[in-house]
């Protein structure tokens, strides 16, 4: 049977078409009773009031016969009023009591005694039985002369419920029977409807909600046989209820540990960053204060070999003052590379800060700033339209000034120098470039071409420490972007960066 | 002891080898005779405003220029840059930042406080006695200063 229909019995809808159907039952049952009561005493009032009606007909007829004591006559006359309807028997009595004469079914009151007794005699035997259900009419007989004020005699008619019983019979049955028949199409109307109004919704709604993933699986397997489908609503809401109650509660529990979570995070990450931040402002201080008093010893190693060569180079000889030049190179060397990690880790620490960049007017100005480089030699710059971009534009300066003045360097040797920069889109990338005419690289040593301090020329062929284009590359990298360098030996080079 | 004399340009520098080397570089061109060494903030302070060891100096016998370096012990070279430039009776005198720090922070805040001029120390001898002669000629010789006596 299948676990989600409720039994016919315990279904509401049973219950209440069951209930309407009782009670119109009763209903009809009272009206009908109470309407064959009415009935019935409609019809024993007809009874009388025919019984009563012999009165008149009979009357004269039967004193006449009472005065002259015709004793046969009288028989005559009670037999032939026996005939008549609904009277089932007839006896007169003379003043005093006696019976003159009878037909039917009579009662005879007994001596000292309340019971009437109903006698009939019929072929001359008199059946007696005790009944009080016979009812009579009687009248006075009264002298047709009016010659004696008194009754002379007093006659009974009676009658019997069963004679009404007949009556009525014909009213009965059709009362009854509209009854039954009111019953029945109640019933069936209620069969009916009462399954396609009622049951199959219910019996959907049941299938419903035991098909509820929220109701506590628990409790699945004892459906109460006597639950009815509201009494099963009832609990399935309260189930469901029950269920949020509990997953709101575990909700918030969880909501507080992820809070609690989160604060702790967040305290892990403050202390982290203020772990940073310290040793950020350590390696400045650190990195100022070496650079300030690295730098000094070292201006005096170059300032007094300076001198010497100054005031007192002819005191020595070509070789001794050649000495002197090596140690000032030295020196100034040494300083240049203490410059250059200094402005290399400074760029590096620095956070980005992305803006609109526009590249054009940055190079312009980098180009500008650089004039002094190129001075005295044949250079032509050529810088393109090229898309503005989103980057540090500080940063992006870097790029671009060192990879200008690497460009403006390393075209030293050549008569006429030509320097390109600008964009191009490659694979829907803008992609900006620095191209030269100078003395390029070989591609061969192309993956040193950006280590920190990895130089592919000697110094004396080209100044330089070998960290302008370290630098480059950091802050290419910074910007999530890449860097690449394409060369041929003695023709030039380029550098191509994206964002 | 009291100095009547006018001294034409006051140094303060706290290394003895860059002492060495700027007079070398001044006397070279010969910007001035009468050059005054101080290697301390606190003692240019007290020269300059005529207090303490220097009370007996007249505060309006100014030099003619200040060359002053940015590491100092005692006093530090911007808080001496400061008082110069903040007391209405030495604030004309021009003070010429002399220093080895290259830092964007050191360059700003030297401008903002009044300095009238900001050279980092050339590494080369040759590079260095460029940049004091540079000095000197436009501070001693070719500018003229506001009321001379």
């Amino acid at each position: 049977m299948n676990k989600n229909h409720v039994p016919v019995q315990s279904s509401i809808g049973f219950k209440l078409l069951r209930a309407i159907f009782g009670l119109y039952l009763i209903i009809t049952a009272i009206i009908t009773s109470v309407h064959i009561a009415v009935e019935y005493e409609r019809a024993k009032d007809e009874v009388k009031k025919a019984l009563a009606f012999n009165n008149t007909v009979m009357g004269q007829t039967l004193s006449h016969q009472v005065w002259h004591l015709d004793l046969e006559a009288l028989d005559h006359t009670l037999s032939g009023i026996i005939q008549m309807p609904y009277v089932v028997g007839v006896s007169v009595h003379s003043p005093e009591g006696t019976i003159l004469a009878r037909t039917g079914v009579v009662s005879v009151k007994e001596k000292d005694n309340y019971l009437y007794r109903q006698s009939n005699v019929k072929n001359g035997i008199d059946e007696v039985s005790y009944s009080n259900n016979l009812f009579w009419h009687s009248f006075e007989l009264v002298d047709t002369n009016y010659s004696v004020s008194e009754p002379i005699g007093l006659v009974y008619m009676y009658s019997s419920p069963s004679v009404i019983a007949v009556k009525v019979q014909n009213v009965f049955i059709p009362i009854i029977g509209f009854a039954l028949i009111k019953v029945f199409a109640l019933g069936v109307i209620f069969l009916y409807f009462g399954r396609r109004i009622l049951s199959r919704p219910l019996e959907k709604m049941v299938t419903f909600i035991r098909e509820l993933p929220l109701i506590n699986k628990q409790n699945d397997d004892h459906y109460s046989k006597d639950e009815n489908e509201l009494e099963i609503l009832e609990t399935a809401l309260f189930s469901m209820s029950e269920r949020l109650k509990e997953t709101l509660i575990e909700l918030r529990k969880h909501h507080n540990h992820l809070e609690d979570m989160v604060q702790e995070r967040t305290k892990e990450l403050e202390i982290s960053n203020r772990y940073l931040e310290e040793a950020v402002k350590e390696i400045e201080t650190f990195s100022y204060s070496i650079s300030h008093d690295l730098k000094a010893p070292l201006r005096a190693i170059s300032g007094y070999s300076g001198m010497l060569l100054e005031y007192y180079s002819g005191s020595l000889d070509e070789e001794g003052n050649r000495f002197l030049s090596v140690i000032n190179d030295n020196a100034v060397q040494m300083s240049e590379l203490i410059e250059d990690i200094l402005q290399y880790s400074r760029m590096v620490r620095r956070p980005l800060e992305k803006g609109e960049v526009h590249i054009k007017k940055l190079t312009e100005g980098v180009i500008l700033e650089l004039e002094g480089e190129y001075k005295d030699r044949e250079i032509e710059i050529n810088v393109k339209e090229m898309p503005n971009c989103n980057g540090d534009s500080v940063m992006i300066k870097q790029v671009l000034m060192n990879l200008v003045s690497n460009a403006i360097k390393y075209t030293g040797n050549k008569e006429k120098a030509n320097i390109e920069v600008g964009s191009k889109q490659i694979d829907k990338e803008t992609v900006y470039y620095v191209k030269d005419n100078g003395v390029g690289f070989d591609l061969k040593y192309s993956d040193k071409l950006f280590g920190l301090f990895q130089r592919l020329h000697s110094k004396k062929e080209f100044e330089g420490t070998g960290v302008g284009l370290a630098i480059v590359e950091r802050l290419i990298l910074k910007h999530d972007g890449k860097i690449w360098a394409d060369a041929k030996v003695n023709e030039g080079a380029t550098f191509y960066f994206t964002l | 002891m009291t100095e009547h004399n006018n001294i034409e340009i006051l140094l303060v520098e706290d290394r003895e080898e860059d002492i060495d080397l700027t007079l070398k570089a001044l006397k070279k061109d010969n910007f001035a005779s009468k050059i005054k060494v101080l290697k301390d903030g606190e003692k240019a302070l007290e020269y300059i405003f005529a207090t303490g060891e220097y009370s007996g100096r007249d505060v309006y016998d100014l030099p003619k220029l200040i060359i002053l370096d940015l590491k100092l012990p005692k006093v530090d070279g911007l808080e001496v840059l400061r008082k110069i430039k903040f007391d209405d009776r030495t604030k004309l005198v021009p003070v010429v930042i002399l220093t080895s720090s290259n830092e964007e922070s050191d360059i700003s805040e030297s401008y903002e406080l009044g300095a009238d001029g900001y050279i980092v120390k050339p590494m080369r001898f040759d590079n260095f006695v460029k940049a004091v002669a540079d000095i000197g000629n436009y501070w001693m010789l070719a500018h003229k200063p506001l009321g001379c006596k």
